[in-house]
């Protein structure tokens, strides 16, 4: 049997994980963040970059095409599913490579890292997650693979297309920086032999694609500074910072909730067997493992940033099976792997997708947002324009859903001075100072009784109630 | 001639009235049930002018002849009422065919005499089975004792229709011979043939065969028989001579329907002793039946049954407590008085309980329970005081309005409260005086209260109550003190009063001034309105102006007057009215008093841009008024 | 250049009173809110809404309650047919006999006296809900003074043609329920609380079986 023959069936298998109700999921605050700075790259061609979050361009830039392609010029236009398509269609270029990556070892490995790579739960999730994770897993695998490649038989060509490949990393998120670092640890076992005007070669091209997509081809040149200092920034943050402070465990807790640790136990296991035998294996091992440990060592983590790792560890599973078993048994293994994967995939991205038990979902929108945002626009529709949104907590992604209302007015302090709308929302902390604004500020005769807007409790995510009064 | 004519005349008017009842028949022999009823009804209207005995024979002749079915039908109906033995042959003939037997033997049923009766004996002998089922029933009906040995054998019959009816016709019949000849099939557990034998000692102990009927009784009023026939039997049993013994024994039954029966026999039960029985059978009852033996003790009116009601309010169950409640209230004892105020009074207690309890100790009648009352009161703890007070007041209990009086200085505030709501339904002519001395000296967050009360207590009052109110008016040095007296007069009414008011009216005291003016303005006739008129353009105050234009605008609703009058009251008040209330208020009234005037001031007002809506929702009542264009 | 200096001088002096006054910060009503990190994942066992005690009907300040409980009940009708006018502010609101006050018959008046001047925000009444009734010329008014004379609010009227002679009432009839109804008080300050009816569609007699006044005492 043909690999290659086979690694159609695989794509189609991971299309069909990753393509069905794209738009189901409630927006995550993340990604309705990264649909507003979309939104002002299509409208006003501007970028803006801010070293300390929110990241390269690289994700942005990827959309323009499907957004012009679908003629989408505002963010009212914009959509779910469309936005989503894009991490999408990395997601399933990422199987792609994923065969490219283990199949210079053997087109069996290849087809497994690939299966794998179809069927993780973790990739699938994020295939479908419009953040730039499933990029830089892509660009990263596209630079594992020019690098791998080069080490073997080097050329120009291959050093270009590692050093662009490396800037669009880079230009995707700053984490790539782990990604270069975990190379860096790992390539001496491919015994490179690179030239120096391949090197320079490689350096100029990733700093000319970084510098153009930066400046957006020059047109903000200012952005290029920040660019210098953001992995400093970044990682000042993220090193330091007590958001999102997670164990050193993390990482591996997540994938073996999700069910990629599974594999990836084994994967380890197999390649301490067959540490001697196979180069490939002690490289795979060793880049998966230190950029592992490089990211749990971060006290700063969300799921997603393990996705190099996961990916990694996917592609080193995929060769270790073809290493450690017969062609029989790593086919019945690979199989039965990938089947309760694909299970796993599509109970985690369908079912449970914004469940409590889900690993990968990460202060998910509840669907309440739905109901929420369908009060205020209907509201607005009945002819009361004003909203009033009062809270200094973080309510996105709810600027996403009210996207196509103009009259809504967000403030983070008591807006005094100004009459109290006949809608407002806030959040529960809020709430004795909002009544002492809409209750004393207006003058008496003016104090209009304010109802609760809605007939039950509402979550925008788990811990974070809104709530909504009405005149 | 002319004399001759007229005879004539008159005999041919007569001859063609003459009621034609050979044509009558002839149409009859025609008749059909889906035609109209004019044949029968005009059959009707000369049968009612002819007597029986000429009509009688007309009909037997009909019946045997070839008329229709229907129109024998209807003649058989006439025969059942107002046949007799002559008819009984034709009868007897018609039960013989098959078309004719029901109506003929609905016919030999009603009629009376031992010629109808031999009829359908003969029947029940000579006709096949099927024919046998309405014949038994008739003899059951007539009660007749003679085909008693003809039925017995029935009861045996293998088509069990016939069997059940002859059962129950053997029931009916009610002889000592009827009921031995259901003796063996209800000994061999048959329950139609205890049904019947149910029935026959019934009509048994009304003609006064009341051992037979007890013999039966007391045969069927055992653990085997089925439990509906042995409560008929415990009925049945509730008025013999035999005793309180069966009636005992059913109460330990453990069926609950037998003791349910039990206890409705105890209720009726003549004998003292039933009570004693009820009572001390009480505590094996189960729950369910214990509202019922409650229920049959308050029916007997027996007082040795207090204890057990007292004991009942505490129990766990809410029915029981329910029924004891209730029991209480309709057997009154001061004793109970108490009980049902500590239970209405207890925090602890679900308030629906403290409700019912609060509720019974209302309903208690008798002066010994007010006495009851009022005695408690003095000794009793808060809780139990503020609740004999609200029942107090409730009862309206005059005895106790001293008592109540005292409590007004509490510094309770609840029971002051629940004092001064208690002595509005109690004060009258005593209390009038001492009101008055504590009202003088009273806080004026209490002021109103006391008005209330003295208002009560005035109205209850005689003629020295008037006077000592209009002395202490008199004799008032502190204006708040004239004020009250003025509210308390005004809700009070009564001529003797007017006088007093219509002086405040010129008091230098604004506050005096606006009691007076609301005192007028509550008077039952418009009397005062001149005064209040005159007032709404004298009193320098402007809020005491409104209130008088207010006053008119209410005495003016009384509607005594004739309308040109009041709508010249109502000018009056529009001219000298500022504000927009009372503009409204007249716009209010306008169409009472519907007229051109009424309209044409509706019409001046729709300019005032604060009242032009009201105005046009006037006009728009009072057009029909509008000036031709 | 003597006149620029002067000219500046009077410009500065004229804009004194300006740069003297204290600046308060103006409210900031931004098109939408500043972008966020990721927000912090919260665990909850499960995504259900929680149990806890029933939302209020409405939003109202801190220390707001019902400040007509037990207060003084005076009325047009001195001696109501059934029960007393205490009945409407003793708290109890089930409505069974005992617990309701029915006055007599035509536009009758019942007033509250809370003691003291409230801000008010919301009144809540209960006519009759036994059976489905509606009231008729239901009007609800509020004033500092006891004669309802001079500043006097009238925060309820559903009379639509003035027979209660109080003016003509915009707000709509409504059928009585074991909810109350509740009305906008609209946040006036006074002692008195009045409401008028005007018989139902059951009889022509008035009842009321409670009412509540939510408010605070004013700052």
């Amino acid at each position: 049997m043909n690999a290659l023959h086979v690694l159609p069936f695989v794509l189609i298998l991971a299309a069909a994980l990753r393509l069905p109700d794209l738009a189901d999921r409630p927006m995550h605050a993340d990604e309705a963040i990264q649909a507003e700075r979309f939104a002002t790259l299509l409208t006003a061609g501007e970028f803006q970059y801010d070293p300390a979050e929110y990241h390269g361009p690289a994700l942005l830039l990827a959309t323009l095409p499907a957004a012009l392609a679908g003629g989408r010029g505002t963010l009212a236009s914009l959509d779910e599913t469309l936005l989503r398509s894009v991490p999408t269609v990395f997601g399933l270029v990422v199987v792609a490579l994923s065969y490219c990556l283990a199949g210079q070892f053997n087109p069996g490995a290849g087809l497994a890292a690939a299966a794998l790579s179809a069927v993780s739960p973790g990739l699938v999730y994020f295939s479908r997650f419009y953040i730039p994770e499933m990029l830089l897993v892509c660009f990263t695998a596209w630079l594992l693979w020019a690098v791998i490649q080069y080490c073997a038989r080097p050329s120009l060509l291959l050093a270009l297309a590692a050093g662009i490949s490396g800037g669009l990393a880079f230009a995707t998120k700053e984490t790539a920086v782990l990604s270069f670092l975990a190379l860096a640890a790992a390539l001496p076992l491919l015994k490179p032999t690179p030239r120096l005007a391949h090197a320079a070669a490689a350096i100029a091209s990733a700093a000319v694609t970084i510098a153009v997509l930066f400046t957006l081809m020059g047109r903000q040149p200012e952005v290029l500074l920040n660019t210098i200092i953001s992995p400093a920034v970044y990682f000042q943050r993220v090193i330091t910072g007590s958001s999102h402070s997670q164990p050193f465990g993390y990482y591996l807790s997540t994938a073996v909730s999700s069910g990629e640790g599974w594999v990836l136990l084994p994967a380890l296991a197999g390649a301490a067997y067959r540490w001697k035998t196979s180069q490939q294996i002690r490289f795979w091992t060793v880049y998966a493992v230190t950029l592992l440990v490089l990211c749990s060592v971060l006290r700063y983590k969300t799921p997603w940033t393990s996705l190099p790792a996961i990916h990694a560890f996917l592609v080193l599973a995929g060769v270790v099976a073809v290493s450690c078993l017969t062609s029989r048994a790593a086919l019945v293994t690979a199989s039965a792997v990938v089947l309760t994967l694909a299970c796993q995939a599509y109970r985690l991205n369908y079912p449970l997708v914004i469940a409590a038990s889900n690993p990968w979902a990460y202060a998910p929108t509840t669907r309440d947002v739905v109901a929420i945002s369908q009060t205020i626009l209907q509201f607005s529709a009945e002819g009361q324009n004003r909203v009033q949104i009062i809270s200094a907590e973080n309510l996105w992604p709810l600027p996403w859903y009210l996207r196509g209302l103009s009259s809504v007015e967000w403030s983070r302090t008591i807006p005094h001075g100004i009459d109290p709308a006949p809608l407002i929302l806030l959040t529960p902390l809020t709430e004795a100072d909002v009544a002492e604004y809409i209750y004393e500020d207006p003058r008496p005769g003016r104090r209009h009784l304010y109802m609760n807007a809605f007939d039950q409790t509402m979550f925008l995510r788990p811990g974070m109630e809104l709530r909504g009064y009405k005149r | 001639m002319k004399q001759f004519s007229l005879f004539v005349c008159v005999a041919a008017c007569a001859l063609a009235a003459e009621p034609d009842l050979n044509g009558v028949l002839q149409k009859l022999a025609r008749y059909d049930y889906n035609q109209g009823r004019e044949g029968l009804l005009e059959f009707e209207a000369i049968a009612r002018k002819l007597p029986a005995k000429e009509l009688e024979p007309q009909l037997i002749t009909f019946l045997s002849g070839e008329g229709s079915l229907a129109g024998k039908d209807f003649i058989v109906r006439q025969l059942s009422v107002m046949g007799s033995s002559a008819a009984v042959p034709a009868l007897a003939a018609a039960l013989r065919k098959t078309e004719t037997m029901e109506m003929a033997r609905f016919a030999l049923e009603r009629i009376p005499g031992e010629v109808s009766g031999e009829a359908l004996r003969k029947a029940l002998k000579d006709l096949p089975e099927s024919a046998k089922l309405g014949i038994t029933n008739s003899l059951g009906n007539r009660r007749d004792a003679k085909s008693v040995s003809l039925l017995q054998p029935l009861i045996f019959s293998t088509n069990s229709a016939l069997a059940l009816s002859a059962i129950a016709a053997l029931g009916r019949i009610g002889t000592p011979e009827s009921l031995a000849a259901l003796a063996s099939s209800r000994k061999n557990g048959s329950l139609p043939a205890m049904e019947a034998s149910l029935v026959c000692a019934e009509r048994l102990a009304a003609q006064g065969n009341v051992a037979a009927a007890d013999r039966v009784y007391a045969e069927l009023n055992q653990p085997a028989t089925p439990v509906m026939v042995r409560v008929a039997a415990l009925h049945g049993l509730t008025n013999s001579k035999q005793g309180l013994a069966p009636l005992a024994a059913a109460l330990n039954d453990k069926d609950p329907k037998v003791q349910g029966a039990a206890i409705r026999g105890l209720k009726e039960y003549k004998d003292p002793a039933a009570s004693s029985l009820l009572i001390r059978a009480f505590p094996n009852l189960p729950a369910a039946i214990r509202p019922h033996a409650i229920t049959a003790l308050m029916h007997r009116q027996d007082p040795i049954a207090l204890p057990l009601f007292v004991q009942a309010s505490a129990d766990e169950s809410s029915t029981i407590r329910a029924a004891a409640y209730t029991a209480l209230s309709a057997l009154p004892a001061p004793s109970s008085v108490s009980v049902l105020a500590k239970l209405a009074s207890d925090p602890a207690k679900d308030p629906a309980d403290r409700d019912a309890a609060r509720a019974a100790l209302d309903r208690m009648r008798g002066k010994s329970i007010d006495d009851a009352i009022v005695v408690a009161l003095p000794s009793a703890d808060s809780l139990l005081k503020l609740e004999l007070v609200r029942s107090a007041g409730e009862r309206s209990i005059r005895s106790a309005s001293p008592f109540l009086l005292s409590l007004l200085g509490s510094t309770d505030r609840s029971l002051r409260r629940e004092a001064f709501k208690s002595l509005r339904e109690t004060a009258s002519a005593p209390e009038v005086v001492p009101l008055l001395s504590l009202l003088a000296g009273s806080k004026p967050t209490d002021r109103r209260d006391f008005e209330r009360a003295l208002s009560a207590a005035l109205r209850r009052g005689d003629a020295a109550s008037s006077k000592a109110v209009i002395a202490a008016f008199q004799s008032a040095a502190q204006p708040e003190m004239k004020e009250s007296l003025l509210q308390v007069m005004g809700q009070a009414g009564g001529d003797e009063m007017l006088p007093l008011l219509q002086t405040g009216l010129r008091s230098t005291n604004a506050d005096i001034v606006r009691a007076s003016i609301l005192g007028l303005s509550e008077w039952p006739t418009d009397t005062p309105i001149e005064d209040l008129l005159l007032l709404t353009s004298t009193t320098p105050e402007p809020a005491n102006q409104i209130l008088a234009q207010r006053g008119v605008i209410q005495l003016v609703g009384l509607a005594t007057r004739s309308v040109p009058d009041s709508l010249q009251l109502l000018e009056a008040v529009l001219k000298v009215a500022r504000m927009a209330d009372e503009k409204k208020a007249i716009l209010a009234l306008l169409p009472r008093f519907a007229n051109k005037t009424a309209f044409a001031m509706a019409q001046s007002l729709e300019s005032d841009p604060e009242v032009s809506a009201e105005a046009k929702a006037a006009l728009s009542r009072l057009q029909r008024f509008a000036p031709a264009k | 250049m003597k006149s620029i200096y002067k000219l500046f001088f009077t410009a500065l002096v004229a804009h004194a009173p300006l740069l003297a006054q204290a600046l308060e910060p103006l409210p900031i009503v931004l098109p939408k809110p500043l972008f966020e990190g990721t927000p912090e994942n919260i665990r909850v066992p499960n995504l259900e809404k929680p149990l806890g005690k029933p939302r209020p009907a409405f939003l109202a300040p801190a220390g707001t309650m019902n400040v007509a409980h037990l207060k003084a009940v005076s009325g047009s009708d001195n001696e109501p047919a059934i029960g007393d006018l205490e009945m409407i502010t003793d708290g109890r609101k089930d409505g069974i006999d005992g617990t309701y006050v029915e006055i007599k018959a035509g536009r009758q008046q019942v007033t509250i006296d809370l003691g003291t001047s409230y801000t008010i925000y919301a009144i809540v009444l209960w006519h009759f809900h036994k059976q489905p009734r509606v009231f008729n010329d239901v009007i609800v008014r509020l004033s500092n003074n006891r004669d309802f004379i001079g500043q006097v609010h009238t925060v309820f009227n559903n009379d639509h043609d003035n027979t209660a002679g109080l003016g003509l009432g915009k707000d709509m009839n409504y059928v009585e329920t074991a909810e109350g109804k509740l009305i906008d008080a609209q946040g006036f300050t006074a002692r008195y609380v009045q409401l008028i009816s005007n018989g139902s569609t059951a009889s022509p007699a008035n009842q009321y079986i409670e009412v509540e006044v939510f408010g605070r005492p004013p700052k």
